[in-house]
């Protein structure tokens, strides 16, 4: 297990073809949304191929610079904070 | 033949015997009480059991019924892999504590009525702080203390809520109840500091990450969990908990983004995902019931599982920060991959647990109409990969390598781990084995063609996402902020006036009003209950006190009397109750 581990992600050209995977997956799924059947819409944003995918993205650099930011300048303090 | 047998009796009953036993008996005996309490729960119909009589008040030890047997199965499977991940651990008090723990939990899950509901619920509380202290380091200490500080504050408010609500209804009965009247708040006050609510759960995070590893697992299953059953008992449908469970679990993720411990951003992140529970115990819909409760079942495994693997790095390396940590999926293979499937579990991904469960609770938000709150559950989601899927395993297992000395952990943990893990897969892909337990049973469609490609389109885009920031988020030694900062620093004389002002002399009030309630109705009754008084009350007092006070030095140094003074204020409590049975037997 461990040798099969350190052959794919050991090495960084192996690397580089999962993260290639990735981007095609990415691709896939939002070019497929733009012809898929929706058989049951909850929301009207159901009906924008693609919403998700700008949702996921959106979400996830906002959270990120977001509680950062929230972090530096107020929450993060030192571990002996309370003692 | 003995129709029912209670699971929890099992445990905590059983657990007696541990200390006698020696090597592998020990072992073997320690892994068949949780089996036998399985067995038990399979073995269930539904009805009412261990009905006893007091006050014209019925006490049901066992309620049995689809929400409760739900709960009863993942707690008895959780205890035997949690037995199995600490088969190692040479403390019989630290297994005692557990079985007692996860007895109570059971015990609160099977009552139907309010009084034995509280003893479990207190019973949960003092053993579980063992897990924490057994863990004998001085920050364990100091934060059981807050740990049961904060626990002692929510059961005495919860008491004082069933009180209250007897005194209206002349009922101990525990049956649903609107949000409304000072008796249901406090009631639901006590549940909510126990599911951890937002600015009422820093205890969770505070405490967790300094438990002992095995113990981590079992809190991480037991408290929060029982709390939700004991939510979605009492308040379905609650339209105020589908907003506070939304905005739980972004607040949560939020925290566990900024976080570096890797036990305490996980800690964040059962708060997040019982915010998700929450919310579905809000829409009250029979899907939202059913969502809470499968989502219940699936939070316990892979996040037992995420414990687990994250317990099994500590064990080895000594490292819980993810500034120390890097590269050890080179050393601890099967950790990394057994970590990354409680990962796609608990992110949702197609195939994995997390996916069977957590969109019940979205559909049926949406259902209703919920539209922020879905919105703030989906970004929640997003929060979830990010940092639990694709943070803390770049961090831990890939990232730039440390050269750590490690290995994967001894084989019974590695066990637990594995089991724990093919059951995430196994609800992933039969779903329907999970559906059947569930109160309404669960008839829901996760893999619709929409559903599965929206949700790899949000994994996916969140992985882009963080793939922008990869080398940006980093380790840290630091601590974050969080609603303990009330009564850890700026609370803390304020807190101290109170217990001495308020809370002392309140607790004279009841003592003195209890001597003469219970004294006024005659010689004989009055001498009766105080013999038993004496004699038995006086006795658990005592003795809780005394172990309480002996166990530890380090928990001596600590001691302020508050801590007894709480467990009498209990334990009057429950005497003031006592007592009133004793007057009209």
């Amino acid at each position: 297990m461990r040798m099969l581990l350190e052959s794919i992600l050991g090495s960084p050209e192996k690397r580089r073809l999962l993260r290639r995977i990735m981007f095609v997956l990415m691709a896939l799924f939002v070019i497929y949304d733009f012809f898929m059947r929706r058989h049951h819409v909850e929301f009207w944003w159901d009906e924008i191929p693609g919403f998700y995918a700008g949702f996921g993205l959106a979400a996830c650099v906002i959270l990120i610079v977001v509680t950062n930011a929230i972090a530096e300048m107020w929450l993060k303090k030192k571990e002996d904070y309370y003692d | 033949m003995i129709s029912w047998v209670h699971p929890g009796l099992i445990l905590i009953l059983g657990s007696l015997l541990i200390p006698f036993l020696r090597g592998r008996v020990k072992q073997g005996y320690m892994l068949l009480l949780p089996v036998l309490g399985f067995i038990s729960v399979l073995a269930m119909h539904e009805g009412t059991y261990g009905v006893y009589h007091f006050l014209g008040q019925e006490i049901v030890l066992g309620r049995v019924d689809r929400l409760a047997t739900a709960f009863g199965f993942i707690f008895t499977l959780m205890m035997f892999i949690g037995v199995l991940y600490g088969l190692r651990v040479k403390d019989d008090g630290h297994h005692l504590a557990g079985f007692f723990y996860a007895g109570s939990a059971l015990g609160a899950t099977f009552a139907g009525d309010f009084l034995s509901f509280l003893v479990f619920w207190e019973i949960m509380a003092f053993a579980s702080v063992f897990l924490v202290t057994y863990n004998r380091t001085d920050r364990a200490y100091k934060a059981a203390y807050r740990y049961i500080l904060v626990h002692a504050t929510s059961g005495v408010c919860l008491m004082a809520g069933i009180l209250l609500q007897y005194y209206h209804t002349n009922s101990l009965a525990f049956a649903p109840m609107e949000l409304s009247g000072l008796p249901a708040i406090l009631i639901f006050f006590g549940f909510a500091v126990n599911a951890g609510l937002p600015f009422l759960g820093a205890w969770l995070p505070d405490a967790y990450p300094e438990s002992t590893l095995s113990g981590g697992v079992m809190m991480a299953s037991f408290t929060t969990k029982t709390a939700v059953y004991a939510l979605a008992r009492g308040f379905a449908g609650a339209e105020l908990l589908v907003w506070i469970g939304a905005i739980m679990a972004l607040y949560s993720v939020a925290y566990a983004t900024i976080e570096s411990d890797m036990r305490k951003l996980l800690s964040h992140h059962i708060l997040s995902q019982v915010g998700y529970m929450v919310a579905g115990i809000g829409v009250g819909t029979r899907l939202g019931i059913d969502g809470a409760v499968a989502h219940a079942f699936t939070n316990i495994l892979y996040k037992g599982l995420l414990f687990m693997a994250t317990g099994s790095i500590i064990y080895v390396t000594g490292r819980r920060n993810l500034k120390d940590t890097g590269g050890l999926y080179k050393t601890m293979p099967y950790t990394f991959i057994l970590f990354m499937i409680g990962g796609f579990s608990i992110s949702g991904v197609p195939l994995f647990a997390g996916f069977a469960s957590k969109p019940m609770i979205l559909s049926a938000a949406a259902e209703e109409h919920y539209m922020w709150p879905w919105l703030l559950m989906m970004f929640a989601a997003a929060g979830t990969f990010l940092s639990t899927t694709l943070k803390l395993p770049y961090l831990a297992f890939l990232g730039k390598d440390k050269k750590i000395e490690a290995e994967d952990p001894p084989c019974n943990m590695l066990l637990a781990m594995a089991i724990t893990a093919f059951l995430c897969v196994l609800i992933g892909v039969y779903p329907n084995f999970l559906y059947r337990l569930l109160p309404y049973g669960g008839h829901y469609h996760p893999y619709t063609v929409e559903h599965f490609v929206w949700t790899m389109q949000i994994l996916l885009f969140t992985w882009l996402g963080y793939y922008f920031y990869i080398d940006k988020i980093k380790g840290k030694h630091a601590i974050n902020l969080d609603a303990d900062w009330f009564y850890r620093k700026a609370g803390a004389p304020a807190f101290m006036w109170l217990a001495r002002k308020v809370f002392a002399p309140v607790d004279d009030v009841v003592s003195e009003s209890y001597k003469s309630i219970i004294l006024r109705p005659g010689q004989w009754i009055a001498s009766r209950s105080l013999r038993f008084d004496k004699g038995v009350v006086d006795g658990i007092v005592n003795g809780v006190a005394n172990f309480t006070v002996s166990f530890s030095s380090a928990m001596r140094r600590l001691q302020t009397g508050i801590l007894q003074d709480y467990a009498f204020a209990v334990f009057i409590g429950l005497l003031f109750l006592l007592n009133l049975y004793l007057l009209l037997f």
